[in-house]
C-alpha cells in the first residue's frame, strides 16, 4: 500500500505496524508522530491500523524563535 | 527571582535558538545572555540527515527550561496538534502558541488564537500566547485562563522595536496581575530596556542576537539591558516636562549685580 511519510510517497507492505514502518523509514529518536494530521502518543502506536493513502508526519526538535 | 508559570527564574530574558551562524555560537550566546528559557520548534525529520539528535543534545546540555513554539501554524487544528506533539517531544506543558493570520507581517490571528488557547488550557497546557497588543484580545485571553501574555513589539524579525508603546503601557496598566512579555520585533538592547521600563516582566527575542555581527557579545548586552530596564522601572522615573529646569542652583550665581 502507498503511504505518504513526511510528504514523500512510499510503498509499504499491507498491514504494516506503525513501529515497523517508522523503523523502515529510518526514524531516529527523539521524534513524535501524527497520522492523518492527528497526534498519536507513543503508547498508542500499537493501536494504529494503517491503510492505503494514509499521511504520516514524523517530527523532531529543531531550532526555533 | 520571579515566577514564570510554575518556574522560579532569575533572568527575565527568554531567547530563541534559531538563525545563529553555528551551533557553537548558539550555545555561547545563550549562555552569555544569562537566559534560563530557550525556545525551540518542531519540524519534519529527515533520517538521511541524522535526525535532530545533535541540536537537541546541545539544548539539553544547556540545562535550561524549554519553551516549544507552534511557529508556522495557520489554523487552530495545526496549532493544537503541534502543541500536543511538543508536550510529548519536550516533556513540558509550556507552549508558545502562534496562530499566524497574515503571511506578510506574520501577524497573529486573534480569533484563531482565542480558540486554540481555550482548547489547550482545557487540556492542561500553560499557554504563552503570541498576540498583538490589542487590549480587548488580551483581556479575553486572560479571561480564558492565560497567566502569561506575549504581545508583539513589532512584526517578527523586523528589529523595529516597540512600535506602539502606548498600547503596551495600556496593557501593563490594565492587566497588572498578568505576566507580560514582549515577544518579537526587538532589534536593540535599548528596545528591550524600554519594554522593561514600561513595567513588562520579560522580553523574548531571537533575531536581534542571532543576526548580530557578534551574537555572543550582543547576547550579553541584552541581558544587561533587561536588568537595567527592570531596575529603572522599580526605581521610578522622573516625570517628563516640556519646560527646562536648571539642575545647578540659581542662588549665588557669580557676576550678577543689581543695578
Amino acid at each position: 500500500m502507498k503511504i505518504s511519510i513526511n510528504g514523500e510517497s512510499r510503498q509499504f507492505a499491507e498491514d504494516i505496524p506503525l513501529v515497523e514502518l517508522l523503523s523502515q523509514y529510518g526514524a531516529v529518536e527523539p521524534y513524535v508522530v501524527a497520522v492523518n494530521t492527528e497526534f498519536v502518543p507513543k503508547p498508542n502506536y500499537g493501536q494504529v491500523a494503517l491503510k492505503d493513502g494514509d499521511l504520516i508526519d514524523v517530527v523532531q526538535p529543531l531550532q526555533g524563535g | 527571582m520571579w515566577k514564570l508559570g510554575n518556574k522560579q527564574l532569575n533572568s527575565r530574558l527568554l531567547i530563541g535558538s534559531a538563525l545563529y551562524p553555528s551551533p557553537a555560537i548558539m550555545c555561547d550566546a545563550i549562555r552569555q545572555s544569562g537566559s534560563e528559557v530557550v525556545t525551540v520548534s518542531l519540524r519534519r525529520q529527515n533520517p538521511g540527515e541524522g535526525g535532530g539528535n545533535d541540536f537537541w543534545q546541545q539544548i539539553r546540555e544547556l540545562e535550561l527550561n524549554v519553551l516549544p513554539n507552534t511557529a508556522g501554524c495557520h489554523s487552530v487544528k495545526e496549532a493544537v496538534t503541534t502543541a500536543m506533539m511538543a508536550r510529548e517531544l519536550f516533556d513540558t506543558h509550556w507552549i508558545k502558541l502562534e496562530v499566524i493570520g497574515d503571511d506578510y507581517n506574520l501577524q497573529p490571528d486573534p480569533f484563531g488564537l482565542l480558540e486554540a488557547t481555550k482548547e489547550l488550557i482545557d487540556q492542561g497546557f500553560e499557554v504563552f500566547p503570541y498576540c498583538t497588543d490589542d487590549l480587548v484580545l488580551c483581556q479575553k485571553l486572560v479571561e480564558l485562563g492565560c497567566n502569561i501574555l506575549m504581545p508583539w513589539g513589532s512584526p517578527i524579525g523586523t528589529g523595529q522595536g516597540l512600535l506602539n508603546p502606548f498600547a503596551l503601557k495600556t496593557l501593563r496598566e490594565r492587566l497588572p496581575d498578568t505576566t507580560l512579555i514582549v515577544d518579537a520585533g526587538i532589534g536593540l538592547p535599548s528596545h528591550a530596556a524600554q519594554a522593561m521600563e514600561l513595567g513588562f516582566d520579560g522580553v523574548l527575542l531571537n533575531s536581534a542576537v542571532a543576526l548580530a555581527q557578534d551574537p555572543v557579545t550582543m547576547a550579553k548586552a541584552f541581558g544587561q539591558s533587561i536588568e537595567a530596564g527592570r531596575s529603572a522601572n522599580l526605581a521610578g522615573a522622573m516625570p517628563a516636562r516640556d519646560i527646562a529646569a536648571p539642575s545647578s542652583p540659581v542662588v549665588g550665581q557669580p557676576f550678577w549685580h543689581q543695578k
